[in-house]
């Protein structure tokens, strides 16, 4: 049986119109008129134990909204969720022991007092026992290197602490699957960095289940082993990262060093994108041109002293997917 | 589900409150002042003969003190309420293995018992020495006072933890409490006894929460009523008071989950 189960889902909220001008105001307050605005339009898909899954989209795609409905917050219009065996909006509590949650743009820490107080609180809450609790503490401290974080108020750290905070506070129940919601927002490089390998380092050795949303590619291609794409509420495509990258990289970055201080290359398909003395990149559409001609072409004109080839970034990917499929980002 | 687990939120809240000293100071130095305009305005119709007071002045003087204190013991507890509906916050408690409502509910004891450490002890203290004598029932009617107040001041988080759960009708629960502080005023007697209005004024109080949150415990400090009156009715009124507000906010809290659960997070 999956981890995660959902099938049919759909959410529809209803948005009350507002009136232009002052007459659709007042209009507007004696007899409002209601639109509904669908999120969810009856997705499906099944993520195993310890997969780590990301669900990307553009913004008010449904990605939040999918999370509020796995975790609990939220009641569906229509279909079925299964959530560690649980149904979240009917079985909250129950969940809530399982799951550990992270929305990147709210605090689950009490901002006027140290984090440590809001661990001990979180503690009893979840009635961990107190050998484990300080066992567990003690090793997510040195994890995510917080120890000297944990007697400051919250609201005195940056934001990459207060994240760093974030995490072990979700992790503290050791929860088998975690809902992270832009976890990396707002963070710099090296933060982001330290999240990515501790969630990816966490669900490797415990099996978490990870399912994770982000604008952030960089947050997909450190963590995740699988991608969905959802759009107006609806999933485009499911695909292992390498399945993504075998059937949506049609462009590779080829770089040569060579003894001469330039090569030409026209050939088609192929366009030069970086020129510098004695070395040159150059962009392949491999459905033109295979990379083998390219490499060929310029042993014929030049003395090549090394030759990279690279796939382009996964942000140059998923922006082909959403050119594809028309999504506007 | 265990009780236990939410007595921490007493003692962060209390900790956290604590924490505020400018704040608190400022609040019990602006409790103290209404104080001692209050217990001079009586004394001045007193003196004045403005008024037949069946009352010992200096029995007046305690009990408009603690009428007073009151409003100041317990935290501005709806404007948290009504935070977390309006940032959608209260969403995200839900997925806690907690309720909602006992958190708030606790913190907000937490919150009121740090500010009775100060109002209870400097507060009374300063009292004494302004009013020069203790209330005519002696030290052990102001001790049975202080409980009261305590239990009634629990009861008025309840009521504020209502007020603010309107916000998810009303968008912003600042007007209903308005509405509510005025009717404490009036129904609770904060500025004089329910016994000097109207006798049907005082019969209608009764059948109210303020009354039982506010005046009941302060009444003993006139010197007045029995035993059974003071004690045993108070004790009386405050379970059936205490039944009835949890009964409501669970019915509250309830609908509006639903509601949440329709329009989002």
């Amino acid at each position: 049986m999956s981890t995660i189960h959902v099938e049919n889902l759909s959410k529809t909220f209803k948005l009350k119109k507002s009136g232009k001008g002052l007459s659709g105001a007042i209009k507007s307050f004696f007899s409002p008129e209601w639109k509904d605005v669908h999120a969810l339009q009856g997705i499906s898909f099944d993520i195993e134990k310890g997969e780590r899954v990301a669900f990307i989209g553009p913004n008010g795609a449904g990605k939040s909204t999918t999370i509020k409905l796995l975790s609990g917050i939220l009641n569906p219009s229509a279909g079925q969720v299964s959530v560690n065996g649980y149904v979240p909006w009917q079985e909250r509590e129950k969940l809530s022991y399982e799951i550990g949650t992270v929305f990147g743009q709210r605090s689950q820490l009490w901002y006027h007092l140290p984090a440590q107080d809001t661990f001990d609180l979180l503690a009893c809450a979840y009635e961990i026992k107190p050998d484990v609790y300080r066992a567990r503490l003690k090793h997510l401290v040195e994890t995510f290197e917080i120890g000297p974080l944990l007697e400051k108020p919250v609201r005195q750290l940056s934001l990459g602490q207060r994240m760093r905070c974030e995490i072990v506070a979700s992790f503290l129940h050791a929860p088998s699957t975690l809902f992270l919601d832009e976890p990396t927002v707002g963070l710099d490089v090296s933060a982001k960095a330290m999240i990515r390998d501790l969630v990816y380092d966490s669900s490797k050795q415990n099996g978490t289940t990870v399912l994770l949303t982000s604008h952030d590619t960089g947050d997909i291609e450190k963590v995740c082993d699988r991608v969905i794409i959802i759009d107006e509420g609806q999933i485009i495509i499911d695909h292992s990262i390498d399945k993504l990258r075998s059937d949506y990289i049609r462009q590779k970055i080829v770089t040569f060093q060579t003894k001469e201080e330039e090569i030409q290359i026209s050939l088609k398909g192929v366009t030069e994108i970086e020129k510098k003395p004695h070395k040159s990149s150059f962009s392949i559409d491999v459905s033109k041109q295979s990379v083998e001609a390219l490499i060929q072409h310029a042993m014929d004109q030049s003395s090549l002293r090394d030759i990279t080839v690279e796939d382009p970034p996964m942000e140059e990917i998923i922006k082909t997917i959403y050119k594809d499929h028309k999504v506007s980002a | 589900m265990s009780l236990l687990k939410y007595f921490p939120f007493i003692k962060l809240s209390f900790k956290n409150h604590l924490s505020h000293t400018m704040r608190m100071i400022f609040r019990f130095c602006g409790c103290f002042f209404f104080m001692v305009v209050f217990i001079e305005l009586w004394r001045l119709i007193d003196r004045e003969g403005l008024l037949e007071i069946p009352y010992k002045i200096t029995d007046l003087a305690w009990y408009v003190s603690f009428t007073q204190m009151f409003l100041f013991l317990s935290p501005r507890f709806f404007m948290v309420i009504n935070e977390d509906i309006r940032s959608g916050d209260i969403a995200y408690f839900l997925i806690r293995p907690i309720s909602y409502l006992n958190m708030r509910l606790l913190e907000g004891i937490g919150a009121l018992s740090a500010n009775m450490v100060s109002y209870y002890s400097v507060g009374v203290f300063l009292l004494w020495l302004y009013i020069g004598e203790l209330p005519s029932g002696g030290i052990v009617t102001l001790i049975t006072v202080m409980i009261f107040l305590y239990l009634g001041s629990i009861l008025h988080l309840m009521f504020q933890l209502m007020a603010g759960i309107t916000a998810f009708w009303l968008q912003e629960a600042e007007p209903m409490y308005r509405i509510y502080q005025k009717l404490l005023i009036v129904l609770g007697g904060l500025y004089m006894p329910l016994t000097l209005y109207p006798d049907w004024v005082e019969k209608f109080a009764s059948f109210t929460p303020f009354y039982t949150m506010m005046y009941m415990p302060v009444r003993p400090l006139l010197n007045e009523g029995t035993f059974f009156e003071n004690v045993i009715m108070t004790l009386g009124y405050f379970c059936v008071w205490f039944v009835l507000a949890f009964m409501l906010m669970g019915w509250m809290y309830r609908t509006c989950v639903r509601r949440l659960e329709v329009n989002g997070g």
